[in-house]
């Protein structure tokens, strides 16, 4: 690949760039710096000049056990955890099998896809509507009770069943990138181990893992950098009852509510994002030392 | 091409070893009963639109139903509203209307800048290009949670809000996965044409919008049905900022607990179904060019 080089002679490269560059620079200065900057403001500033009072208000929630925060803190936590060491494998292992071309891989390749091109709001209504209908009909004739079991409405079930639910729908996460990556791996690669040997596992291990890295650990990265973003469709499921509220769908709650509180709901980000920075700045620190080098 | 029976159950995997190939047939029965679970409540909806909303709450598994209720397809069009903050009330024909504006206007406008800016940062070196690539990845890692409550404030302040203009506000690309995308793509693409065009006497322009647009193609149109697919499902961000203007992912959202929708539940399936076909139909037609060309590659710098 060649690069065209810019320099004073080339005024026209240097129109040409400049032009092209100016949309997202513009964009991003406006609706990036722009509201960001008013986001840190927000949260130590109001109507009144500057403030301590919204970070110190979102500490005090902080240190007292049962508070929103807290639930919203530990629910987010469970999310993430559930989400990067019990998905991301299962999906990952579900991308090998499709690549492998297990029987019958084309029709799971449309089928467990379906979940990301069908509306969050249709799955969860049907999921819903299947959990409060038929399932919970099954539950009552199985166990012999005569009432409905509330398994999406009470706080004992609620995160509970939100989780099978993405359970349920994540086996075909991220599964468009690994497979386009897998299939890039050349063939003479795979074909050569397989003269010497190699198993159904050691090919997994040594062989594909290995060479789809650099996409493994972008993709690792890029979920670890947003560990209080971790949450599932709150919204459409509870609004935040039955203690199933997130961190995300708690700052949704207070930015959306009919009495907005801004200023406190920015002070709550500010936090989160500040105690994020070492997190990215550790991860990225470990997912260099494991850059293998090699990319497909 | 003939379909071989064979061939379907065992897979194209050639493992001597028989634990590996009963282990994956076995793989095969588990994804298979996972996967009918998934059809299985689609099935269920389909079912139920054709019954009235006593048979019903009376059974949902039963079929076929004693009376079939073909109409209530038809009242999915006639009953369902909408209701909008002015007073008035969307129909499901406003639902798809707004669907189809905002889903594919606002993911064209969201391409473009991108484009733009992918192809300047992998095609010309100038000084801050480095810079740029290090700094767009940088942004990308530092999700700012906070900004939601600002976001909402600002676009308030500005009109945006409840204004079809607020498509303009997605219109970012830094900090973004799809020039990731976008620029590894156009990394790859050779630049002996580009050379020619320049030997003839062409312009920059020319080479973009004749040489390289084209090649670009495949990948565009990939990371285009993507954006749409995103926008068409995305209910968080009309629901919020476009309350006059609800999609069908907000409307139905809305329909599940209010009037006609909530009483009558056979009808409010029969929307459900309908506002799944529009992308499912793209998604079929573009399923290969989605499948073999997006690649996201390590994160340099």
């Amino acid at each position: 690949m060649r690069k065209i080089k810019i320099n004073k002679q080339n005024k026209m490269a240097i129109g040409f760039t400049a032009l092209m560059l100016l949309p997202a620079i513009l964009h991003f200065c406006i609706f990036y710096i722009y509201i960001n900057s008013q986001s840190f403001l927000l949260a130590i500033r109001d109507d009144y000049g500057f403030t301590m009072k919204y970070l110190k208000m979102f500490f005090n929630q902080l240190g007292t056990s049962g508070s929103d925060i807290t639930l919203a803190l530990k629910n987010t936590m469970i999310f993430f955890v559930i989400g990067n060491f019990f998905m991301f494998p299962l999906a990952l292992l579900f991308s090998y099998l499709l690549y492998k071309k297990i029987a019958g891989y084309k029709y799971f390749r449309i089928v467990f896809f379906l979940p990301s091109i069908i509306s969050a709001v249709v799955m969860v209504t049907l999921y819903k509507n299947i959990i409060n209908g038929p399932i919970s009909e099954l539950w009552m004739d199985f166990t012999g009770k005569n009432y409905m079991p509330l398994f999406l409405d009470s706080s004992e079930y609620a995160l509970k069943f939100i989780l099978l639910y993405q359970l349920w729908l994540g086996l075909a996460g991220n599964m468009i990138i690994y497979s386009g990556t897998m299939n890039r791996i050349p063939m003479e690669v795979i074909e050569s181990a397989k003269i010497d040997g190699i198993g159904f596992w050691g090919e997994l291990f040594h062989m594909v893992i290995p060479l789809i890295w650099p996409t493994l650990s972008t993709m690792l990265l890029l979920s670890f950098v947003n560990i209080f973003g971790a949450s599932g469709p709150i919204l459409l499921f509870t609004q935040g009852e039955y203690e199933t509220t997130t961190i995300a769908y708690w700052i949704f709650e207070q930015s959306t509510s009919l009495n907005p509180d801004y200023n406190y709901a920015a002070a709550a980000g500010l936090v989160f994002t500040v105690v994020q920075l070492p997190i990215v700045f550790l991860v990225r620190y470990v997912n260099r030392k494991l850059d293998s080098g090699v990319e497909y | 091409m003939k379909f071989s029976l064979k061939k379907f159950l065992v897979g194209r995997n050639r493992y001597d070893k028989k634990s590996v190939r009963i282990g994956l047939a076995i793989c095969s029965i588990v994804l298979f009963i996972w996967s009918l679970t998934l059809i299985y409540p689609f099935v269920w909806a389909l079912i139920n639109t054709f019954k009235t909303p006593m048979q019903f709450v009376d059974n949902s598994f039963n079929f076929p139903p004693e009376k079939w209720r073909f109409d209530n397809w038809e009242k999915a069009f006639t009953k369902l509203k909408v209701p909008l903050p002015d007073g008035t009330k969307e129909d499901l024909w406003g639902l798809i209307f707004n669907s189809f504006w905002y889903t594919f206007i606002g993911a064209f406008l969201g391409m473009v800048p991108c484009v733009m800016f992918s192809y300047a940062v992998a095609k010309y070196k100038f000084k801050f290009c480095k810079f740029l690539y290090t700094f767009s990845v940088i942004i990308m890692m530092i999700p700012f949670y906070g900004s939601m409550p600002a976001n909402v404030k600002v676009f308030n302040e500005w009109g945006l809000t409840d204004n079809p203009f607020f498509l303009i506000g997605g219109m970012g690309c830094i900090g973004g996965s799809t020039w990731l995308i976008m620029t590894s793509f156009m990394e790859s693409l050779p630049w002996t044409y580009a050379e020619a065009v320049f030997i003839d006497g062409g312009g920059h322009w020319t080479v973009f919008l004749k040489i390289m647009l084209p090649m670009c193609m495949p990948i565009l149109v990939a990371l285009y049905v993507m954006a749409c697919i995103a926008k068409w499902n995305d209910y968080m961000t009309p629901y919020m900022y476009l309350p006059s203007f609800p999609t069908l992912a907000t409307g139905i959202f809305r329909l599940d607990s209010t009037g006609y929708g909530k009483a009558n539940r056979p009808v409010y399936f029969a929307s459900i179904l309908i506002s799944v076909i529009p992308i499912f139909i793209v998604f079929v037609l573009c399923q290969d060019q989605i499948m073999n060309n997006v690649t996201i590659g390590g994160i340099k710098g």
